[in-house]
């Protein structure tokens, strides 16, 4: 996967889950929208819904609008080592499908 | 065991702890929104059934195995007490309450009742030696481990998606325990109630009621909260510290093609029951919400002789009531602020 492809920060939120990944956008708001995560994608959810979990099985990292260190689908990305931002306010507005985004998880920053 | 005083307090700054760590969870609805609707009607049949068994002389240890884990009953008690409160019961019975509940919890559980060693043992040592056996334990490669751990997240949040925030009801965590003179930390996650028909028909194409996976990790530095949270040290992880496992379903050893079938089962089920819930208003969600309670005492109502689903009575005021906006946007501090003087 490539690194610091990009390097504008765009979103800060808490740190879940550590660790750094750079991938394409793909923003999940029902249960039918998993499907659309694939390998090395980047899921990013205004909230957590348990069926969202099985597109975290396959995402390369997470983005939470809200949620915290015990949100399930924190949780789920803690469980697999992916990395995680929770809190991370408007991220559904601020980054778009398929857009290229490097969440940075050890430092809490999202670039884009 | 503490006395009732103290029992009280370290309740509440065992919830208190977990509170302030835990993130919002208004899936599928706020609960604290539509509590008012039931939950008094609730608590109430629920201390009916809890006297009847005790005047009918059943022990303690025998109620509380009604409850079937000590996880299901510790997580019915916040909301109890919004339900005495919402019935006005007086603060010294309300705590009476609590107390009997907390020591039916102690009925189920060898350790310390609050956690406050950082541990959920419900095993005694030698419950331990019978129920995790030492030469069951196979060794985890990234690959199996990875495949354990997914099976983990999913039967998580299948039982989310089957009993919302109440998933206390499907499951419980403990542990971490130890092999005599070795150093691995074994975490027990039990998932119960896996085939809750009575709850959602979707539930039925699951092959098993209960699944056990025993999982034994170096180096994670656990502990479990109150509320059967783990939390691993900053910086380590599960999946490069499992060691060796082994997982039951129903008592049978499932091996890594058993658990990949488990997985993909349980996955459509709960894509299935979130799509059905997605499209649910609000009066049909606490409704559900009420099923979920009422079925977390099911046996015990049963054994009180009683019909275990929820009386009309609550189907007509979820019909006709109106949503609580008052409590859902109490921020964490007001959180504990309402924990200290709720009872």
């Amino acid at each position: 996967m490539k690194e610091d492809t990009v390097s504008t920060q765009i979103a800060a939120g808490i740190s879940v889950s550590p660790g750094r990944v750079t991938g394409p956008v793909k923003i999940v708001k029902n249960s039918g929208d998993v499907k659309k995560v694939s390998d090395g994608d980047i899921m990013v959810v205004s909230h957590s819904s348990p069926a969202f979990a099985i597109g975290v099985m396959n995402a390369a990292g997470l983005i939470c609008e809200g949620g915290g260190m015990l949100t399930h689908i924190c949780i789920v990305a803690k469980e697999l080592g992916i990395p995680c931002l929770a809190r991370v306010e408007k991220a559904t507005e601020l980054m778009g499908d398929n857009t290229t985004v490097t969440l940075d998880a050890d430092t809490g920053t999202v670039y884009g | 065991m503490d006395n009732p005083k103290e029992m009280l307090e370290n309740f509440k700054k065992a919830v208190g702890e977990i509170w302030l760590r835990d993130g919002q969870n208004t899936w599928p609805i706020e609960i604290n929104s539509i509590v008012h609707l039931f939950m008094d009607i609730f608590i109430d049949e629920l201390t009916q059934d809890l006297r009847q068994l005790k005047a009918a002389g059943m022990e303690r240890a025998k109620i509380a195995r009604l409850f079937n884990t000590s996880a299901r009953i510790i997580r019915l008690i916040m909301p109890c007490v919004l339900g005495m409160k919402a019935a006005a019961v007086p603060v010294d019975e309300l705590r009476e309450h609590i107390v009997y509940l907390l020591s039916l919890v102690g009925e189920l559980k060898f350790g310390d009742l609050f956690n406050r060693d950082g541990k959920n043992l419900v095993f005694s040592p030698d419950e331990f030696k019978h129920a995790v056996q030492k030469e069951k334990m196979v060794p985890a490669d990234m690959k199996r481990s990875l495949a354990v751990h997914k099976l983990c997240a999913v039967l998580w949040n299948y039982a989310e998606s089957v009993c919302f925030k109440t998933h206390g009801l499907i499951r419980e965590f403990h542990g971490p325990y130890r092999f005599p003179g070795e150093t691995e930390e074994i975490l027990v996650r039990d998932f119960y109630c896996l085939r809750a028909v009575e709850l959602w028909e979707e539930c039925g194409a699951v092959a098993y009621s209960h699944v056990r996976v025993i999982a034994a990790y170096e180096g994670l530095d656990m502990t479990v909260d109150i509320y059967n949270n783990p939390t691993i040290r900053e910086g380590a992880g599960y999946i490069g510290s499992l060691k060796s496992y082994y997982i039951e379903a129903d008592g049978e050893i499932l091996d890594p093609d058993g658990v990949n079938r488990l997985c993909s089962v349980l996955s459509d089920a709960m894509i299935a029951i979130t799509t059905k819930i997605e499209a649910l208003d609000w009066r049909q969600l606490a409704e559900k919400y009420a099923e979920i309670f009422w079925f977390s005492k099911k046996e015990l109502r049963e054994a009180a002789g009683g019909d275990w689903r929820i009386p009309e009575s609550v189907r007509e005021r979820i019909k006709t009531g109106e949503l609580n906006t008052r409590l859902p946007n109490l921020d964490p501090r007001n959180l504990q602020r309402m924990l200290r003087i709720a009872f």
